[in-house]
């Protein structure tokens, strides 16, 4: 029996062969960056082209790397629009010695964010300032487990399990439009853009900060805006005078959130601000929805820029389409906040 | 757990190392068996197990009586209250709603109102086979069929053992607990044969049963949106359909057991190469039609009490099985109209003569996967009006036009012909009168054809929603 358990033992692991090898190489290349520190190898084809990580991962990977050394205690948080918000920028409204960590994802829910912060409280981590910023669609968006780009981590999210996150992006790797992408990124690169599968807007990084930013179009924007802002770019943008106003949205599982979320950052006794930025041409927060948020949060927390007077009607407030607002307003935006007598916490 | 997914992938070869590392201590090989069972089970939700608890002590300890008293009328009322508690619990789960709406309906249409409230309950996932299993049990030891067991350990396996617990094969008593309640032997071709089984199964669901579902989701999303070619095909795709995905999952049931060495009972016989309906019925699904032949049909007088009574019988079992199928009129009338179908078998003499249909057989089995398909629609239909629909565009349709979804003859070409040389076996991959490189780049090629089409979000397999 035993040679023969053995025999079949051998032409199993025999059979898997193929199915390991693929394995084994998938782990190896980490096309998707989730595996390996990701800003070690995030740039993989040069300035021009970079593969659409899930900067949820990313940020709880680079959190876990970087803070024994960093000790972070105050936290930028929001989707892929919290990004431009500087920590540098930040910094100067924080108590000296704050130790600034963007704790993002694209795509982020507010129960995203609810779940960084039970992460960061089951870490021992000390939380003594967040910056939400929460634009006017994360308040009716759910948590999106059909693209595998933007499901949470496992490392933050109880609901995401670890063998199943990687598993999923595995099985997205395996698909034709991405396997023919990784044999030959330049020949397949425009087709892999229109899929999502990467993206020619490629930020610079600073892992500590786990920080991304556009420096390229910074300093054109700066130094020469009509050379970013061409009028092809712009005409690709919906020019709406006035921006309409959504809708409530501010009930049911999302109002629930919402306080699970006020009640955690008042357990860690942080200092907040949430902040709600303009998109251009969008719906603006609804007057319900800035109430409810005003009364869960604290009027003296909540800051609705949405319908910001200028932003919200100016296409050169934006990078892309209409809602990645340039580094420059956010820190217009941020100032703004600081400007009220908020009382920061002091360590 | 799925049998198509990676967990299944990583929890087999486990429960099969440490199952064979305990060969010499059997009631430890069935306590891990149980246990790898419950923990199978329990990964939908393991609430659901207390479920299966209730069924099978209720079943063991009502048949402790049974097999032990020499009174009838002592036996006959254990075994009725082990079945009213089995079928009591079937009902409730998934009948319960059925019956209530189809009375609330009913009064409705006579002028009565009446409201009361439907349950909000999920179906657990297999409690129509298990529950089966159960009830064969005890009236098997009521028959003296089997004896009545004293052994609670391999009862509880026999009831939950995880390869066939949520789709079948449904097994009988004297088929399986034998096996164990005996030490068993790692007997090498049986884990081969096992693994090309469960090979060839994965491939039937994820290369073409998900396949077809994907084409189907589309063509019968608006059956009035389509033309009447389309809903022809989606006939066939269907019958397709259900044939790979329940057929594979009973091979990778089948060849899951055998990697622990014990056989189950077969499920499927290639049923679209049958040449008559009545064949069709002895090569479809056999573990349920045997269980409603010889718990049903032959108590009601099976085919001894004329030819009427075997017409009236054959109505009876097929609108039960349409029944357990599903609680839905759609369900019932697919049982319906299939035994209507076989009732012209009771006056005709059989014709096959040999085992396996032959070249010449052609025409008569595509007259019998024909009948098969249009039944099939009714199987697929959401309901009534979704029905109702399809047989709109069938009468009132545009016939000129193409169907939609002519790529997926592209898969079911040869599927079907790998399917017809191999009828003759249990499975085409069975043997493979091919050189040994050849078959290893066959298997090497269906499992990265596998990887490559599963999805991440997994097309359940059908049979789990009965």
């Amino acid at each position: 029996m035993k040679r023969s358990f053995t025999h079949f033992i051998l032409r199993c692991l025999l059979a898997a062969l193929p199915v390991a090898g693929l394995i084994l190489a998938y782990v190896v290349a980490d096309p998707f960056r989730v595996i390996w520190p990701a800003d070690d190898a995030i740039a993989q084809w040069g300035d021009s082209l970079q593969v659409n990580i899930n900067q949820g991962h990313v940020s709880a990977m680079n959190f876990m790397r970087y803070n024994g050394e960093r000790h972070y205690d105050s936290f930028i948080m929001g989707s892929s629009m919290s990004q431009n918000y500087k920590a540098s920028d930040w910094a100067a409204h924080l108590p000296a010695g704050a130790s600034i960590y963007h704790f993002d994802a694209w795509r982020e829910t507010l129960q995203g964010i609810s779940d960084k912060l039970d992460f960061l409280e089951k870490q021992g981590t000390t939380v003594n300032n967040v910056l939400i910023v929460i634009e006017e669609e994360m308040l009716h968006r759910d948590a999106d487990v059909s693209d595998f780009r933007f499901m949470g981590s496992p490392i933050t999210s109880p609901d995401v399990g670890t063998l199943d996150f990687h598993w999923r992006f595995f099985k997205n790797c395996l698909s034709m439009d991405v396997i023919r992408f990784f044999l030959d990124p330049q020949g397949h690169a425009s087709q892999a853009v229109s899929q999502g599968i990467v993206t020619r807007d490629v930020p610079s990084r600073i892992p500590e900060l786990n920080e991304s930013y556009y420096a390229q179009f910074d300093s054109l924007i700066a130094v020469s805006p009509d050379a970013f802002f061409t009028p092809e770019r712009l005409a690709q943008r919906e020019i709406r005078a006035v921006p309409t106003v959504d809708g409530p949205q501010m009930h049911g599982p999302r109002e629930q959130q919402a306080r699970h979320l006020a009640e955690q950052l008042h357990r860690l006794g942080a200092h907040y601000i949430i902040l709600v930025p303009p998109r251009y041409g969008r719906p603006t927060l609804c007057a319900y929805d800035r109430v409810v948020l005003a009364e869960i949060f604290g009027r003296d927390h909540v800051f609705d820029f949405s319908d910001h007077p200028t932003m919200s009607t100016d296409p050169r407030c934006f990078y892309d389409r209409d809602a990645h607002l340039i580094s420059r307003c956010c820190k217009q935006l941020l100032d703004s906040c600081y400007s009220t007598s908020i009382s920061l916490h002091s360590r | 757990m799925q049998f198509d997914t990676y967990i299944y992938a990583l929890f087999l070869p486990v429960v099969f190392l440490i199952y064979w590392w305990l060969r010499k201590r059997l009631t430890w090989q069935n306590a891990f068996l149980l246990a790898a069972s419950y923990v199978f089970y329990g990964w939908w939700d393991w609430r659901f197990l207390g479920l299966i608890l209730i069924t099978t002590l209720t079943t063991f300890f009502t048949a402790l009586p049974i097999g032990g008293n020499s009174r009838r009328a002592v036996r006959r009322g254990f075994v009725a209250a082990n079945v009213v508690v089995n079928l009591g619990i079937l009902a409730t789960f998934k009948y319960f709603n059925f019956f209530a709406d189809a009375l609330r309906d009913l009064l409705g249409a006579l002028g009565l109102h009446a409201d009361w409230p439907t349950l909000n309950i999920l179906l657990p996932v297999g409690i129509s086979f298990y529950t089966f299993q159960a009830i064969s049990y005890t009236i098997d030891v009521y028959r003296g069929k089997t004896k009545a067991t004293r052994q609670l350990l391999p009862f509880m396996t026999y009831i939950a053992f995880f390869p066939q617990l949520v789709a079948g094969p449904i097994e009988r008593a004297d088929h399986l607990m034998p096996q164990l309640t005996s030490p068993r032997r790692f007997d090498y071709g049986q884990a081969v044969t096992g693994m090309r089984q469960i090979l060839w199964g994965l491939a039937k669901k994820v290369l073409i049963a998900n396949t077809m579902g994907n084409y189907l989701d589309t063509m019968l999303y608006n059956p009035l949106a389509m033309n009447a070619w389309t809903i022809v095909l989606a006939a066939i795709l269907f019958a397709i359909q259900i044939y790979a995905d329940f057929s594979g999952y009973s091979d990778i049931a089948i060849g899951s057991a055998r990697l622990l060495g014990i056989e189950l009972v077969a499920n499927f016989r290639y049923p679209y190469f049958s040449r008559s309906m009545r064949e069709f019925w002895q090569r479809w699904h056999i573990s349920l039609m045997s269980w409603f032949r010889e718990y049903v049909y032959i108590p009601l007088g099976g085919s001894r009490r004329g030819k009427w009574r075997t017409c009236l019988n054959i109505m009876v079992v097929f609108a039960l099985s349409g029944l357990w199928h599903g609680a839905d009129a759609t369900f019932v009338i697919w049982g319906t109209v299939n035994g209507l179908m076989l009732l012209p078998s009771v006056f005709m003499s059989r014709r096959e003569t040999t085992a396996h249909a032959s070249w010449r057989d052609l025409p008569r089995c595509l007259g019998v996967f024909a009948l098969a398909a249009i039944m099939f629609l009714i199987f697929r239909a959401n309901n009534l009006d979704h029905l109702g629909q399809m047989c709109h565009t069938l009468v009132y349709g545009n016939w000129a036009a193409l169907p939609m979804g002519l790529s997926a003859m592209l898969y079911i070409a040869p599927f079907v012909v790998v399917e017809w040389l191999g009828r003759k076996q249990e499975f085409p991959l069975k043997h493979l009168p091919l050189p040994t490189a050849v078959r290893w780049l066959i298997y090497w090629g269906l499992s990265l054809a596998i990887l490559f089409s599963s999805t991440h979000d997994t097309q359940q397999f059908i049979y789990f929603q009965f």
